[in-house]
């Protein structure tokens, strides 16, 4: 844009070309600060989603967990409060097996007593005890049922109520993070394609926008410039003995006018230490 | 020309530049959410059906096991009321039927029409609805079948929460776009133009003794190095002087040189508080959400109820910057505000941490105790050099910067916090906090340096012409007519009894806490047009007054309706008339006294109207009920603003009668 239209400015073949890329900078300058911005809300969008669905993903699986748990234990609960000890119920083994059976995902259901010892499992060599994490868990449950997502899997839990409303132990799901990883890599990737897709979008109107939007500032620092440069060129062809012509560029928010002033200070004050110099030798 | 032109361009770019970038952001992240749930919702198809068919399969078991035992199907006794306790067991499914080989039913049961929709939700999505048939077989035989209807709105209700929640984390990323490209643009344009202005200006008047940092445009980065040239080149021929000769001419120079190298300008702005307030804040409240949580998972003392456990560090919180606040101002200007936010910083980072680490209640009630004496002084500090950065006094934008970074703050911890526990627990958002604290220490240490952030000289030390009369009955009147009722209604309406009131008909902690947030969000959203209106021709008084109708008006609202609707439209009225009132209430303590003696009162009536109204909404709400209690603060907050009306007027009148004697 011939610089005349955007900052009243007279022709003149050098600053015209200069003139139309002058605001440019600025504009480029703003619009990818602008698109940095867009790629890095949306790249903590899609953080932030991909953790929103692993929450809601896990309480899903957490709640199917303790949907098979509380079924389960229910002979085991019966044996309880008959008094009988947990390690005596008759196809125990059986029992957590055909709940087992019901996911391909499950790792192992465990009946442990009221110190965590495991009773029974579906693993042929089971651990001795349970995950150390059980105890605390059990206990902010206050009896209630419970879930929780580890570092190995999916851990779901139901007490056993025993003789007098006394906690007898519980049952333990063990279930295999794998397909719930596969899943959140999955909604991951998909939301990162999205993403581009809206960053390329949004780079494209953010150019038309800001264009658009910004054209007022943009030829308030055009005029910035012109001024910038007038003033420069007047001081080196003045260096050379010219006498000062015009301005060329209006004179944006009088910066020309104080440079010409603080320049004339500068002078001022140089020339009087120039004298005190000389003075003194 | 001048400062004072570019500093109004500037303002008036980046408002417009903030207008942009909003629609934007927003459009963007929100197309980007609604992908987000399309997908969200074909991605958790599969785990509600595998939920629908396990149910399935456990009936099928203990039909089968009666089946076993010798019992005929259709002779099974009891049959429907087991199948009618399985449906209210599980939201999941809308229906089971047993039918028998030939397909005539056995027994069924379905969920009547009015609790399908309750347990739905809004129409938001258009669910599919899973139905699932399982043989039952007795030995080798095919007796009957089980069928089973899934719920299409239990699918809608879980889908529309992600919804909110997808909502909830754009509007965070919308706030944090905004405080990055506010810095990002301050830093690129309006800093280094209001930078070379300045100098310019003091370089034309005989002032060399300063340089400042050149940057931005390249037209603005050769004027600051040609500006910063001539003071460094006067300073050098000066000092080459003798030293007598420099005390001469010094006499007659009628400018002032440096000596030695040129200072660095320094220059303070209102937006110098942004980026270190917002994480700062930020960094604060990401326990919000599920403190009491924590706090009730940990050990407690035998005689500590869980509920109190769990209320015990909001106390701790809210005495602790109760206690503060009467004192931080005076330290911010004691110290400076900037050395008092950076010596805040590295407690609260040790409190977040220590909570991480937290093993007993005691400990997170200290620690949380800790972290809001440092949140006060932390948060006071930058108010105050905001005010002392704004250069006309009176006006309300210091103040509505503040609110709406702090409340926008507010905003993201709480969400962000609540999305990093649920995903990585509680320890990791707490640590997640700490390092958001560090950074805030960071761009506090490098954005805060203007002279806002110096210590401040005493009152006494100021010009007498400088100091006013005290602000007296004026004062009173906003003080105990609208900073008290509206800290009241904030810490009794929001905090405590929409919480309690939503608990009791039904919603969860994710539901009322959005009902919450909706307060927080109408502030960061209307807050900054407040301001422009506040300095504008509106004027504070009428927005304050406007301000403090709506809110009255929304309290007294809950009299009329009740239920879930008539909370969120309450807390969102609450919400607007509070953006409307909160900064143009500094902006009038300001105009009342200009060395800002009157802010420490308001910030200190503040505080203690919120522990007090708490403490009396919590020790009389069992005897008048939660209804009662909301008509009680209604009822305040249209008292405060008659009585506040009354004191103007008596005050004018006593003026005018003065003015006439």
């Amino acid at each position: 844009m011939p610089l005349e239209r955007v900052a009243g400015a007279t022709p003149d073949k050098n600053t015209e070309t200069k003139g139309e890329t002058s605001g440019m900078p600025l504009f480029w300058r703003i619009w990818g600060a602008v698109t940095l911005v867009i790629f890095a809300v949306l790249s903590l969008f899609v953080v932030l989603a991909t953790m929103q669905f692993n929450a809601i993903h896990s309480t899903l699986v957490g709640e199917r967990l303790v949907v098979l748990a509380d079924r389960t234990v229910a002979p085991f609960s019966a044996a309880v409060r008959l008094g009988l000890a947990l390690s005596s119920v008759r196809n125990a083994t059986a029992l957590l097996e055909r709940a087992r059976q019901t996911d391909d995902a499950i790792v192992a259901l465990h009946v442990f007593d009221d110190v965590g010892r495991i009773v029974h499992s579906t693993l042929s060599s089971p651990p001795a005890a349970v995950p150390a994490f059980v105890g605390p868990a059990r206990a902010a449950a206050g009896g209630d049922y419970w879930y929780r997502q580890t570092p190995e899997g999916f851990v779901g839990s139901v007490d056993l109520v025993g003789e007098r409303g006394r906690s007898a132990g519980g049952i333990l799901v063990v279930y295999s993070p794998i397909g719930h990883a596969t899943q959140v890599r999955a909604i991951f990737a998909e939301l990162m394609l999205g993403a581009i897709a809206a960053l390329a979008l949004a780079a494209a109107l953010a150019a038309v926008l800001l264009r658009w939007g910004l054209s007022a500032m943009i030829r308030r620092h055009r005029a910035i410039e012109a001024t910038v440069r007038d003033f420069e060129r007047g001081a080196w062809r003045g260096a050379a003995g010219r006498a000062r012509a015009k301005a060329n560029a209006e004179d944006a928010d009088g910066l020309r006018e104080g440079l010409e002033a603080a320049r004339a200070r500068y002078r001022a004050v140089g020339r009087r230490l120039s004298a005190a110099s000389q003075e003194t030798t | 020309m001048s400062s004072a032109n570019a500093q109004a361009s500037s303002h008036w770019w980046r408002l417009r530049l903030v207008a942009l970038l909003v629609v934007l952001v927003s459009g963007t992240v929100l197309t980007l959410g609604a992908f987000a749930v399309e997908t969200f919702e074909r991605a958790v198809a599969p785990e509600l059906a595998k939920r629908t068919r396990l149910i399935g399969v456990i009936v099928r078991a203990e039909l089968q096991r009666a089946l076993e035992l010798g019992v005929r199907l259709d002779s099974m006794a009891g049959l429907d009321r087991y199948l009618s306790g399985t449906l209210q067991k599980f939201d999941e499914i809308d229906a089971i039927a047993v039918h028998d080989a030939a397909g005539v039913p056995v027994a069924s049961t379905r969920r009547s029409v009015v609790d399908a929709d309750a347990a739905a939700g809004p129409e938001a999505f258009v669910a599919q609805r899973n139905s699932y048939s399982l043989p039952i077989v007795d030995g080798n035989r095919l007796v009957g079948e089980i069928r089973i209807e899934g719920s299409a709105g239990f699918v809608r209700s879980r889908l529309s929460e992600v919804l909110l929640d997808v909502m909830t984390i754009a509007l965070v990323a919308v706030l944090l776009a905004l405080e990055s490209i506010l810095m990002l643009g301050a830093a690129s344009v309006t800093r280094p133009l209001a930078r070379v202005f300045h100098l310019l200006d003091a370089q034309r008047h005989g002032d060399f003794r300063h340089r400042i940092g050149p940057g931005g445009p390249s037209a603005l980065v050769r004027v600051a190095e040609r500006l910063n040239d001539h003071a460094q080149d006067l300073a050098d021929r000066f000092a080459a002087l003798p030293s007598a000769a420099r005390a001469r001419v010094r006499e007659r120079l009628e400018a002032q040189l440096a000596v030695g190298r040129p200072g660095l300008l320094r220059l303070a702005d209102v937006n110098d508080i942004r980026p270190a307030l917002f994480l700062f804040s930020l960094s604060t409240e990401v326990a919000v959400s599920f403190l009491p949580l924590y706090a009730r998972s940990l050990d407690r003392p035998a005689w500590l109820a869980p509920d109190l456990a769990a209320a015990a560090p909001l106390v701790a919180y809210l005495l602790a910057v109760g206690l503060l606040t009467p004192f931080a101002g005076r330290l911010a200007r004691r110290f400076g505000a900037r050395r008092l936010f950076l010596l805040s910083v590295p407690p609260t980072v040790l409190s977040l941490a220590a909570l991480a680490q937290a093993s007993h209640v005691v400990e997170i009630t200290f620690w949380r105790g800790v972290m809001a004496v440092f949140y006060a002084t932390a948060t006071i500090a930058c108010q105050e050099y905001a005010l002392r950065a704004s250069a006309d006094s009176g006006s309300a934008r210091p103040m509505g910067a503040f609110v709406a970074v702090v409340y926008g703050g507010v905003f993201c911890g709480a969400a962000l916090g609540g999305v990093v526990a649920g995903s990585f627990g509680f320890r990791a958002a707490l640590l997640a906090g700490a390092a958001i604290a560090v950074l805030s220490g960071a761009l506090g240490a490098a954005l805060m340096s203007g002279p806002a952030g110096d210590a401040a000289r005493r009152t006494y030390d100021l010009p007498r012409e400088a100091r006013t009369t005290r602000p007296g009955a004026k004062l009173l009147a906003l003080l105990l007519g609208l900073a008290v009722p509206m800290n009241v209604a904030t810490a009794v309406f929001v905090w405590y009894l929409t919480p309690l009131m939503l608990t009791a008909a039904g919603s969860g902690p994710a539901e009322v806490a959005r009902v919450v947030m909706l307060y927080y969000v109408a502030i960061v959203i209307v807050g900054p047009a407040a301001t422009a209106l506040s300095d504008g021709s509106t004027g504070p008084r009428a927005l304050a007054i406007g301000g403090a109708s709506l809110a009255a008006a929304s309290l007294l609202s809950m009299s009329l309706w009740g239920g879930f609707w008539a909370a969120v439209t309450a807390t969102a009225g609450l919400g607007v008339g509070h953006a409307l009132m909160r900064a143009p209430v500094y902006a009038l303590a300001q105009r009342l006294d200009p060395l800002g003696t009157a802010v420490t009162p308001l910030r200190v009536a503040e505080r203690f109207g919120a522990i007090a109204g708490l403490g009396a909404c919590a020790l009389s709400l069992q005897s008048i009920g939660a209804d009662a209690a909301m008509q009680a603060t209604g009822i305040l907050a249209c008292a405060g603003l008659l009585f506040y009306l009354a004191m103007e007027a008596a005050v004018r009148a006593r003026t005018n009668a003065g003015r006439t004697r």
